[in-house]
């Protein structure tokens, strides 16, 4: 498959610690990437790297072999997109308003947006189920039906890769589930490319076709769910004792934590 | 509201704005009608007093509202304004500054040093609190409060060192509209015009940037530049207008913040309505300020401070919702 991301080298330092650390891999087009580990491991730093929020102490993100650091802000949101773990809005937009704004890197400064913008924010709001939000203020949505809307806002954009930071973890089991359906389905119809920031490690496993497991700052592994996710691996990097089970079929594993224990 | 209103309402406010300048030159401790006939000096009232004074009230009312919109929507902050940042404190320093130094640069320099000092006192409450994350709307206030108390101090400081521009002074410190000055009131109307048309342009961009600096960036927004530009506007616009009409509060946090409630948030009808609300208020309050003591007048600042500061409050204590205020 072709390699459309590349993270070479890419070490972060804040506040005196490193908090990202000879960072390299690559994804591939059309890939589900599920980034885990525990917390404070580096996993939003790096979206946030691959996202220009922040511009790395040393090493650099490739998109098709160019450094997104020499690329203009327009360019690069037109090939990435990003979904925050929350959105705070302050100002009562429409979700329309809200979606529109992903047509940003396309209108022009003196121009205002036109049929093919408002065509757009449409299908991108038919595919995330929002259109009939579409006159409703933003923030009196419930905090499920807010994410899609950003999702929707990413999808304006018309981007080759979706990073994704902790999409769910604000919402109940319906919601995430509907939230990561809705992941998949980009991912698997529109040919997405999805890197995502994960805090529960079973769905990570069910969502992601591979994982890429963070500790402190560094790669502690990438692969795919099966052969990553071990009670060995888990005991670790979390340092904690947990059961494994997998799934006859799929062999797919999901992670029983054991209550008390003896650590 | 919807975008095939933006120019009904636009039309609408420039109605009000000519009703209520036209009604504002008839009002005055003499007594005008536009129906009877003229005494000879009448023409010199309404054209060498009251007209001047509300094409001042126009150009200042609107550059205060613009900047007031443009702080709000740069910080994404709904309570912020020149007043309560210290902008106006800064702006208002400059000019005494220019003042005691008796510089001389034929009309710019009280617009300039304005201007510079403007700008400083951005710059140094947006670091102060640390804006560039995500700043509570405490941290923001605050620092505009130390900003803008340390800011008054230097100009008592000015005040208690010259004894002869105390009387200049004292009209930077209690906004004042009585500036007759054609010259100095074309250069500040030039530029405060330029800097509105100048933001309309910016007005899609300020839609972004008041999600966030982080969420902006990545819709494609270059948001170190944009937000320099319009400090860097905001503070010319607020320079030149304290340079004339000393420190007015209130009209740039409460005109955005109505104007919002009816046209909703987006920059590029909110900016404009602001301008044209702005000047609307600044006319009735000056019409206020001159009458209800007549022939006495008292600072037209003092009149917005009376209506501004119990609607500040109940604006913060209506809280989050509504208002859209959050923490």
């Amino acid at each position: 498959m072709k390699e459309t991301l590349r993270i070479n080298n890419v070490s972060h330092r804040y506040n005196g610690s490193n908090v990202l650390e000879g960072v390299s891999f690559s994804v591939s087009m059309g890939g589900f990437l599920g980034v885990i580990g525990p917390n404070g491991a580096g996993k939003s730093t790096l979206l946030k790297v691959i996202s220009r929020s922040i511009k790395p102490d040393t090493g650099e993100v490739l998109l098709d072999g160019r450094p997104i650091c020499e690329m203009k802000r327009r360019e690069t949101a037109r090939r990435i997109a990003f979904v925050p773990e929350e959105t705070v809005v302050n100002f009562s937009f429409t979700c329309r308003d809200i979606v529109l704004m992903g047509r940003t890197p396309y209108i022009n400064r003196f121009s205002w947006e036109g049929n093919e913008d408002y065509r757009k924010v449409e299908e991108a709001m038919k595919l995330t189920d929002t259109l009939k939000f579409k006159a409703r203020d933003i923030n009196d949505l419930s905090s499920g039906e807010k994410q899609r809307v950003i999702i929707a806002r990413a999808l304006a954009q018309e981007p080759d890769i979706l990073l994704l930071d902790e999409p769910t973890s604000h919402l109940d089991i319906s919601h995430q589930k509907v939230i990561l359906d809705l992941i998949r389905k980009l991912n698997r119809d529109n040919n997405l490319t999805i890197i995502t920031v994960m805090h529960d490690i079973n769905l990570a496993a069910l969502y992601c076709e591979e994982l890429l497991f963070l500790n402190n700052g560094k790669i502690y592994m990438k692969g795919s769910p099966q052969e990553l996710i071990t009670e060995n691996n888990i005991r670790e990097v979390y340092g904690t004792d947990v059961q494994i089970s997998r799934d006859n079929k799929t062999g797919l594993p999901g992670v029983i934590i054991i209550p008390g224990g003896n650590k | 509201m919807k975008r095939s209103n933006w120019i009904l309402s636009i039309a609408v406010l420039m109605i009000i704005l000519a009703l209520a300048a036209y009604i504002s030159v008839f009002i005055g401790t003499v007594k005008i009608s536009p129906f009877t006939q003229w005494q000879d000096y009448y023409r010199t009232i309404i054209y060498d007093i009251r007209l001047p004074r509300v094409f001042l009230c126009i150009i200042v009312g609107s550059g205060l509202a613009v900047a007031g919109a443009i702080f709000q929507g740069l910080l994404r902050n709904p309570l912020a304004d020149p007043y309560i940042l210290g902008t106006s404190s800064g702006a208002a320093l400059g000019a005494i500054i220019a003042i005691m130094l008796r510089i001389n640069m034929f009309f710019f320099d009280l617009p300039l040093f304005s201007f510079l000092f403007a700008l400083l006192s951005i710059i140094l409450v947006y670091n102060i609190a640390g804006a560039k994350g995500r700043t509570s709307i405490q941290t923001l206030l605050l620092a505009g409060i130390i900003v803008s108390s340390f800011l008054s101090a230097l100009i008592m400081l000015a005040m208690s060192l010259s004894r002869r521009e105390t009387h200049d002074i004292i009209f930077w410190i209690m906004g004042n509209l009585t500036e007759n000055n054609f010259s100095l009131i074309k250069i500040v109307g030039t530029l405060v015009v330029s800097g509105i048309v100048t933001v309309m342009f910016f007005a899609r961009d300020l839609n972004v940037m008041s999600m966030g600096e982080e969420t902006a960036g990545q819709l494609g927004i270059e948001t170190e530049k944009t937000k320099k530009f319009l400090f860097i506007i905001s503070s010319l616009i607020v320079g030149a207008v304290v340079s004339v009409s000393g420190m007015i509060g209130f009209i740039g946090l409460i005109v955005p913040h109505i104007v919002r409630m009816i046209t909703g948030p987006d920059h590029r009808i909110l900016i404009p309505s602001s301008a044209l609300v702005g000047a609307i208020v600044l006319i009735a309050a000056d019409t206020i300020a001159r009458t209800v003591v007549a022939p006495l007048e008292i600072p037209v600042g003092v009149v917005t401070a009376l209506f501004g500061a119990p609607f500040f409050i109940y604006l913060l204590r209506k809280g989050k919702r509504v208002s859209g205020v959050k923490d």
